[in-house]
């Protein structure tokens, strides 16, 4: 089960600090977003794009010759980057959890079934939906889609939490198990809606499963924004305990820790946050295990420092991925799961070759 | 005073801990030997308390252990693992600090570095406290859970402490063997009381000051290393011949291996 790929990091080089991390990564993040801000198949000057930032903090409305950028700036590119920070963050911050309670770092978020899940609530509304939005008051629609993610991806990581405990003990490989044939039920369902699906359906479906950040509008993320800052409220305290469920079950509850209520609450946080961030965005695979990997081989695995340098350098990598998404075939755009995958595949490869070599 | 009375543990249908009663008195080192599956693991993690008994019960100084608030009972009561398993490259000092988890909160940041310093110390570590736990060879590891719950009762002066170790020697060399069991014996000078598995019956003679026998569950002996490594009781428990002997320098029983057990009368000499 553990392909422990986590032993990488050599014996006695010295590892970077934690603060110096996180420094190094809080500047990146800034530098990324002064990137995302101007590029684009709508290119705005960094002096203009610093001119209508300071008329919108100073509450002055900008000048007429730059109303058009300021409008791109304001009501597109922002809330993107925003979407790009907070979605990267949270994916990152609960794959590094989930590697944790896992004791694999191989673990993803989506192994309790979040991801699975809100693919069905996406993929199902998108088929189904044209059907019923008679019988709905018209302002319901728009949140049709992202609701339905969300909550399916709260109902399957439920249902496998709840499997897991009739299994018997809350016990780590029977919430993985339990996991896996949730996810497959899961896959069997979402396949059978896309069966069902006509042409600009399928059209549909098939940029919701390979993610988009193009939806990120105000108005949207508000209200996802409940569950995605409740999110790391919930993961970022369990840093401790985490460290010392790494040695083991009985190990941790010899230290004063109760195992199932980590896990339970890690759970909970984790659906949260990435049920939110899916219904959003789509499916976006490996910024959950490339940021923590990345981090843990610069600072070690202790979680106080991994936890918030994960959700930095996932918030880095989506953002990043977003720019080149909208850069490589501009006026059109990479869906931005190819991005993240064209990235983690190869990642993946060379932590493979470098563990055997 | 941490005492099992009347332990009853089932596994299944198995009972793999019968009516057993044994207790560890602040200052001693109490070893348990007995052959595979005598129940030498399941007694010390019920002493642990991770295990709900089907008869009988355990107590630290009179208090049943499950009512003990988690930290309390963690600063008090400190277990050594067989073996650990773990895959993220913690440093060994970080291992170590693990142990100190349960005094979040309490006292200073020195208080805590004081302790993971001289635990590095007394468990021989502290040569490698920078390098990665995973790189460490099977023997390293095991000195660095001990020296993680020396950490980890370190610093609780008002009440008594014990440690529980099983097989703490299980993969380290002679000589770390002997500083194992010697760094056993200043904690119970410290008044620690400590309760140790072992396979190795001269090791246990020469340094704990009682011996608990098990056997298929039951306490076959409980007595000083001489009284409980009766002949015949070791022969009976183990299924193997032994020659015992007096060390010739300090006097406690030492055993010398003859082969599997034959039937009485194949070693005359004895």
């Amino acid at each position: 089960m553990t392909v422990a790929l986590g032993h990488a990091a050599p014996a006695r080089r010295r590892r970077l600090g934690p603060g110096a991390l996180l420094a190094a990564l809080a500047a990146c993040l800034v530098a990324a977003v002064i990137v995302a801000l101007g590029v684009g198949p709508f290119a705005i000057a960094p002096a203009r794009i610093a001119a209508i930032l300071q008329d919108v903090l100073a509450g002055r409305a900008p000048p007429a010759e730059s109303a058009v950028d300021a409008a791109v700036l304001l009501t597109i590119r922002l809330p993107r980057i925003a979407l790009a920070i907070v979605a990267g963050g949270v994916l990152a911050l609960a794959g590094a959890v989930m590697q944790g309670l896992f004791r694999n770092p191989l673990a993803d978020p989506g192994v309790l079934g979040v991801s699975s899940g809100a693919a069905v609530g996406a993929v199902g509304m998108i088929v189904l939906g044209e059907r019923m939005p008679d019988l709905l008051p018209r302002a319901l629609i728009p949140w049709l889609q992202p609701g339905m993610a969300f909550l399916c991806g709260l109902g399957a990581t439920a249902f496998v939490y709840a499997v897991a405990r009739q299994a018997g003990a809350l016990r780590p490989m029977t919430m993985l198990l339990a996991g896996i044939a949730v996810n497959a039920m899961a896959g069997a369902l979402t396949g059978f809606f896309t069966f069902m699906s006509g042409e600009s359906q399928l059209r549909m479906i098939t940029f919701w499963t390979m993610g988009s950040l193009g939806h990120g509008a105000w108005s949207a993320m508000l209200p996802a924004l409940v569950p995605l800052l409740l999110s790391p409220v919930l993961l970022l305290p369990l840093a401790r305990r985490l460290d010392v469920l790494l040695l083991g079950e009985r190990e941790a509850g010899h230290l004063g820790i109760d195992p199932e209520a980590v896990r339970r609450r890690a759970s909970v946080g984790v659906a949260l946050g990435v049920g939110a961030a899916v219904a959003l965005t789509g499916v976006i695979g490996f910024i959950g295990i490339v940021a923590p990997h990345v981090v843990r081989l610069l600072i070690g695995p202790a979680h106080r420092a991994l936890l918030p340098a994960a959700a930095l350098g996932g918030a880095i990598l989506l953002l990043v991925s977003d720019i080149a998404a909208r850069m490589v075939v501009a006026p059109a755009e990479l869906p931005i799961g190819l991005v993240t995958a064209l990235i983690g595949g190869p990642f993946f490869l060379w932590l493979l070759l470098r563990r055997a070599g | 005073m941490l005492a099992a009375c009347n332990l009853g543990i089932r596994r299944g249908d198995r009972t793999v801990l019968d009516r057993v009663d044994v207790a560890i008195v602040p200052g001693e080192v109490v070893g348990i030997v007995g052959p595979n599956g005598a129940g030498k693991s399941t007694l010390i993690a019920a002493l642990a308390g991770e295990l709900r008994p089907a008869a009988g019960a355990v107590a630290i100084d009179g208090t049943p252990i499950g009512a003990l608030d988690a930290d309390a009972r963690a600063r008090r009561l400190a277990v050594v693992p067989q073996a650990t398993r773990l895959d993220f490259a913690f440093t060994a000092r970080q291992v170590v600090e693990l142990g100190r988890y349960p005094h979040r909160g309490r006292g200073r940041r020195q208080e805590d570095r004081r302790a993971v310093d001289a635990a590095l110390v007394q468990a021989d570590v502290m040569a490698l406290a920078g390098r990665a736990f995973t790189t460490l060879s099977g023997g390293e590891q095991q000195r660095c859970m001990l020296a993680r719950a020396l950490a980890q009762i370190d610093g609780e002066t008002a009440q008594a402490r014990y440690l529980l170790a099983d097989e703490p020697t299980a993969s380290l060399d002679i000589n770390h063997q002997a500083s194992c069991l010697t760094v056993m014996r200043a904690l119970a000078a410290r008044g620690v009381g400590v309760l140790c598995a072992l396979h190795d019956l001269n090791l246990a003679a020469l340094y704990v000051d009682r011996l608990i026998v098990l056997s298929e569950g039951r306490v076959a002996a409980d007595a000083r290393p001489a009284e409980a490594l009766a002949p015949d009781l070791v022969r009976r428990v183990f299924q193997a011949d032994m020659l015992r002997i007096d060390h010739p320098a300090l006097g406690v029983p030492q055993f010398l291996g003859l082969g599997p057990a034959s039937p009485p009368g194949a070693h005359p000499g004895l």
